[in-house]
């Protein structure tokens, strides 16, 4: 298979694998440094993919394979969900991506956190954008860990609901 | 808003709360369990998964488009300027030193100058309150001839 091919088929799959990833570690950070590595590899072993098959499973593969050998490398962070159970969750991820107006969600959900209160932006952006954890969170903030917890839970209803709300306006 | 220990969160609340919470041991093997019997929550584990990376890359798409902004216009244009600040500030400085010194030297000739001139005294000569310039001794000195008195005065 050409490099051109084997990308495109990884573009399509990435997000499944990010989701896949991110269950595996709950970290965003550790999550892009792997999948770099899956790419790595899914482009050196481009010549074993049976084209007859899907793709997916075989990426998740090679996922799966960087993912042991950092939780090897790594012994004190073990994964929280264990790999029978990512293997069960696996499809979900590649339908939720599926059939889905990602552009138009991630516009919506653009939209909708502009709408979010100041308190909640702030634990937003402490949380996605300079990536603390909800303990660090709380220590920057001089908050329990309970309250960043809570306002997170709170903030990411209150998301889901306005970008439902919204790609169900759009929807004819 | 402290969760009540006691209180027992059903698995689509683990399933929601696991990637931003610390969930006990028995909760995430709740979790666990309830992932390999329940296609639904598998469903819903797989979407808050979703929001968890749209939400990390609506952050980190904020956080390129004012790293571009920043490379491309403000951080070199401010650094050149806050160079070149630097230099013309430098030269700046030197230029009044300068002034100040030229400025200093001259009035103070000036200010002397005047003043003698107030108390009647000739313009000031290197040799002036002595009799005539000084001659080192030994040295020849020409007489001028066509002076009507010889050179004398």
């Amino acid at each position: 298979m050409d490099s051109d091919e084997l990308l495109r088929l990884f573009f399509a799959e990435r997000p499944a694998l990010e989701a896949y990833l991110l269950a595996a570690t709950r970290d965003y950070h550790l999550t892009e440094d792997l999948l770099q590595e899956v790419a790595i590899v899914l482009v050196r072993k481009a010549e074993e993919y049976d084209t007859s098959r899907p793709f997916g499973p075989w990426a998740r593969g090679i996922a799966r394979r960087e993912l042991a050998s950092y939780l090897r490398a790594r012994a004190d962070e073990a994964a929280v969900l264990d790999p029978e159970t990512l293997e069960v969750c696996a499809p979900a991820f590649e339908t939720v991506w599926l059939g889905e107006h990602t552009e138009a969600r991630k516009a919506a959900l653009a939209e909708c956190v502009e709408t979010v209160s100041d308190g909640g932006r702030k634990v937003l952006e402490l949380r996605y954008h300079e990536r603390l954890s909800c303990p660090e969170i709380a220590r920057a903030l001089g908050r329990t860990v309970q309250a960043v917890y809570g306002i997170l839970k709170r903030v990411k209803n209150a998301l889901r609901e306005c970008v439902e709300a919204r790609l169900g306006e759009a929807r004819p | 808003m402290r969760r009540p220990r006691h209180r027992v969160r059903s698995p689509k609340e683990l399933a929601e709360a696991y990637f931003h919470e610390e969930l006990s041991p028995a909760e995430r093997e709740r979790l666990t369990s309830s992932l390999r019997e329940d296609a639904g929550l598998v469903r819903r584990f797989a979407e808050v998964a979703r929001d968890e990376i749209m939400l990390f890359e609506l952050h980190r798409a904020a956080e390129g488009a004012f790293d571009r902004a920043s490379q491309g216009v403000e951080t070199p244009c401010w650094a050149t300027r806050r160079q070149g600040r630097r230099r013309s500030g430098l030269v700046l400085w030197a230029a009044t030193v300068a002034a100040c010194v030229l400025v200093g030297l001259v009035g103070f000739r000036l200010g002397g100058a005047a003043a003698r001139e107030r108390r009647g005294e000739a313009f000031p000569v290197p040799w002036a309150g002595r009799s005539s310039p000084s001659v080192p001794s030994g040295s020849q000195v020409s007489r001028c001839d066509s002076c009507s008195d010889g050179g004398r005065t």
